[in-house]
Order: structure tokens, then sequence, then C-alpha cells
């Protein structure tokens, strides 16, 4: 048989031995920004969902823990009361306990601190509560007592999120374009270099898309090898991440694990930086002789 | 793509300048029918390579009209010139090989271009170079041969898909009349199977001893002389 090596000598050029790394590393950051976008997507979504339809009511500590208490009953009471509240749970004082541990230690610790009492309340699905109203009411009942509506500042810290979300993907689309940049600018270079081969093959007969077709075959091997290892990298980091946000004990500290077909985006990466280099390389190929006489 | 009769290349009333400079070809007119054989002559500089590269489509006319194989150079789309170059064979003065591959693959690439595969092509590239001396360099680089050698490849590559024109710049200029002639009559054999050949050379020496007309080029301008 005939030899599989090029027509066009390109494993030789210092661009095309500079691509592989450069493709790397720009899909390990590619890499861990997606990783981002989905942990903060898993984020959004959680608090979402926590976060809507739930009030909290605070009753300050009264002259004892039973006078707290029964102050939180009272409270309770008419939360119970109030049209468009469907559950009412007042928090033992283990739960609160619980709730302040990372801050004040165990509950053995705390346990003659003048915690405050904690009512959970849920709010029924669209139901429109005035809570100046209620406020006004619980305090008069359990003077000082507040309510916070989760919704609220949640909503404000989702948004806020969401524009985090967004700034990532944007991060991944310039990712993108510098990666596309490259491949121009070393297929352009490979042109330049070895235009007395690639004027041989037209002479003798070549197509364009002949000659493409061997920029083409070196972009994706190239942009493969690299992407492979990138993308490898990014997937080492994110389990690294992932067993140290395991280690840190934290309230509603970002969890890094990922679904089948999360992770399977993580394999998409390699094949998308191929594709990308494959149609980069066929149409800077296919514009740059099709400008020739 | 043309009958039978016509021309294989014509050229009417053609010019040719290299950007704003002055004409290196001027007013010619001529056509080579299929199956004839010329030599081209002239002296050092009076635009022997440039009347080629007009044939072989490197270059289009300043003015006037050139056809080739019957097609108006000047409407060709750039996918129909590949096309029409799989249909010629050319030598270059300068051989134009690349020395990154074997003798094998340059001899190879009209094939490959053209997209035949499999190992008659290799049986069928080794048979050429074992003809033109070369069966033993089969695997060499060019760069490793003599200037004689290297020729010989470049006209290996273009004789490898049998052409139905030939256009040979200097193709005797590195190597002696013995190997000359040589090369002259596999030129003829080809002629007598209907390859229409152009040989671009100003060894007298060897034209004398072929009985073919001349073009001859003097003062960019193309005179016909019999053989």
């Amino acid at each position: 048989m005939i030899r599989s090596q090029t027509d066009i000598p390109l494993e030789r050029d210092a661009a095309s031995r500079m691509l592989p790394w450069i493709i790397a590393i720009m899909v390990y950051l590619a890499a861990l920004a997606i990783a981002g976008t989905l942990t903060l997507s898993q984020v959004i979504r959680s608090w979402s969902v926590a976060g809507t339809g739930t009030l909290t009511v605070q009753v300050p500590f009264g002259d004892s823990a039973a006078k707290t208490e029964a102050l939180a009953e009272r409270a309770a009471s008419v939360l119970r009361e109030t049209p468009g509240i469907s559950r009412v749970r007042v928090l033992s004082r283990q739960d609160v306990a619980g709730l302040v541990k990372p801050w004040l230690g165990p509950a053995e610790q705390t346990a003659g601190l003048p915690l405050p009492a904690l009512i959970d309340a849920s709010v029924v699905g669209g139901a429109s509560i005035d809570l100046a109203a209620l406020s006004r009411r619980l305090a008069g009942i359990a003077p000082g007592a507040t309510v916070e509506d989760h919704k609220k500042w949640l909503d404000k810290l989702v948004g806020f999120a969401r524009s985090i979300w967004l700034v990532t993907l944007l991060v991944v689309a310039m990712i993108l374009l510098a990666a596309v940049v490259t491949v121009i600018f070393t297929t352009r270079t490979g042109l330049r270099i070895h235009y007395r081969v690639i004027e041989v093959l037209h002479l003798i007969g070549a197509h364009d898309r002949y000659i493409s077709r061997q920029f083409e075959r070196q972009a994706v091997m190239l942009s493969l090898k690299g992407a492979l290892v990138g993308v490898l990298l990014a997937v080492l980091t994110v389990v690294a991440l992932a067993h140290l946000a395991a280690q840190v004990d934290l309230i509603r500290a970002p969890r890094l694990v990922f679904s089948v077909w999360q992770w399977g985006l993580f394999v998409l990466v390699p094949i998308v930086a191929g594709l990308v280099a494959l149609y980069t390389a066929r149409l800077t190929v296919l514009r740059t002789l099709g400008r020739l006489t | 793509m043309m009958d039978e009769d016509d021309p294989i290349v014509r050229f009417d009333n053609v010019g040719m300048r290299y950007g704003t400079g002055p004409e290196v070809l001027r007013d010619i007119n001529m056509a080579l029918e299929p199956g004839s054989f010329y030599f081209l002559t002239g002296e050092s500089g009076a635009g022997k390579t440039s009347l080629l590269r007009l044939m072989y489509l490197a270059n289009r006319p300043s003015r006037g009209l050139v056809h080739v194989f019957g097609r108006d150079v000047s409407t060709l789309g750039r996918d129909e010139v590949p096309v029409l170059r799989r249909h010629m064979g050319v030598i270059f003065q300068d051989f134009r090989l690349l020395d990154h591959l074997s003798t094998l693959d340059n001899v190879a690439l009209p094939l490959r271009v053209a997209g035949a595969k499999g190992p008659k092509v290799r049986q069928h590239v080794a048979e050429l170079l074992r003809w033109v001396g070369l069966g033993d360099h089969i695997n060499a680089k060019p760069t490793t041969l003599s200037g004689g050698e290297q020729q010989r490849i470049a006209i290996a590559r273009a004789v490898i898909n049998q052409p139905n024109l030939l256009l040979a710049d200097e193709p005797t200029g590195n190597v002696d009349d013995n190997i000359g002639m040589r090369l002259l009559f596999l030129f003829e054999e080809l002629n007598r199977m209907g390859t229409t050949v152009v040989v671009a050379t100003h060894n007298e020496r060897l034209v004398s001893r072929f009985p073919y007309p001349r073009l001859v080029l003097e003062d960019g301008q193309v005179t016909k002389q019999k053989g």
C-alpha cells in the first residue's frame, strides 16, 4: 500500500506542535466552567425549591425557655389561623441548637443561652399574604417577633446566581471563540509554509477539498489529543474539589455531584473540540485557496 | 468535453504579461492537434515556460483566448481546472518534487489525487520507476538523489496517469544525451498511444534527431516550423 502519511508535511510545523497544548488549556478551562455552570444550576434549582412558599417566624427569648416556647405556640396558633398558610411547625430547642451548632458549638454548650424560638411555615402556592399585617399581629402576641419571607431574599440570590451562570456561559463561548481563532491561525500558517507543496498538488489536479482534507485531519487529530488531556485534567480537578467540598461542613454549600448525563457533557467536550477544529480548518483552507487565482 | 478533431490546445491572439510588466508573449495564434508532437524552442527567456504555464492553466492570458481540451480557459470555474489538469502531465523545469515523500509516493501523487488506491497503484508506479531506471530507489527521498534522478522522478510523475497532453519544460536539462534520448523515446511511445506532447528544450542535438515540428518562440511570438 501507499503510505498513510499526508502529502503536506503539517506535522513538522511549529504551530502544529503548539496546538494540542493550547487546546488542552482551553478545554480544561471550558470543562471547569461547564462544571461551575452545572453546579450553579443545581444550587439555583435547590434554592428555588427550598425558598418557594416558606416563611420563618423568629420569637425572641422571653424570661425563660418555657415562656419562650409558650409565646412561640401562641404565635404558631395565629399563623395556623392565617389564610394561605398550610403547615406550621415550631422548631424544638434541640432543632434550634442544631442550627447554631456550626457557630456556637454542641447543644451542651448552648443549653443555657437565650436562644430564640423558630417557627417554620409553608405558604400555599399562589397565596398572597399581607406580611406587614401578619408581623404586626405576631408582634402584638410576642413582642419583637419577626417574619422572614425566604422568597424575597432568595429571589435576589437566585437572580444573582443566574447572572453568574450567564457569565460562565459567556466564558465558555469566549474559550470556544479563542479555540477557533487558534485553529485559523495554525491553518493559515500551514498554508503559508506549505505554499509550494499546495501549488504542486493543484498543478497535478488536486481540488481544494483534497487539500483541505489534509488540514482537517491534522487539526482534528491535534485538537482531540489536546482536548482529551484537558478534559481528563478537568475531571480530576472536579473530583478533587468534590472531595474537598464533602469534607467542608457548610450550610447550603454547593455539592459537586453530577448525574450521568452531566458527566456525559464532559465526554462531549473533546468531540465538540474536534468538530470545531474540523470545520474551522475546512472553511479556512477553502476560503484562503478560493481567494487565490 | 471536445470533438475528436478539435485542437487539444488553441491560442487566438493571445498576449501575456506578469503584473504590470511588459508582454512576454504577444499575438500568439496556434493550434495543437490531438496526437501531435512538438518541440518548443527558443532562447533562454524567450517565454517557453510562460507559454507552457498558459497551457497547464497556471496563468490566464492578459488578452486573447486560450482553449484547452475544447474549453475556453477564461470561463473555467475553480472546480473545473483540476479536472482538466488530471488529463495533463507536466514536467517542471525545477521538478517540483515533494522532498518529504519517497520516490514512489511522489510518482503516485497524481493517482492519489485522482482517488486511485490499493496495491495495483504501487505495482504500476514501481513498474514505471523501473522503466526510468529508478527501480532501486523506490523508497529514497528526492533530496538523496542526483539531479538527473530527480528529473526522472518528475517525468515518471507526469506520465503515470497516461495524460492526453504532456508538457515538458526542459526535461533533458540535467541528463546526458543517452538518458535524454531514452526519455524522448518514452515521450514518443506515449505520443504513439495518443498523447499530445510538447517538449520545451534548447538541446538542438536531441531535437535534430527527431522528425517532429517545432514551435519557435522569438520576441514573444510563435512560429511553426516543420521538423
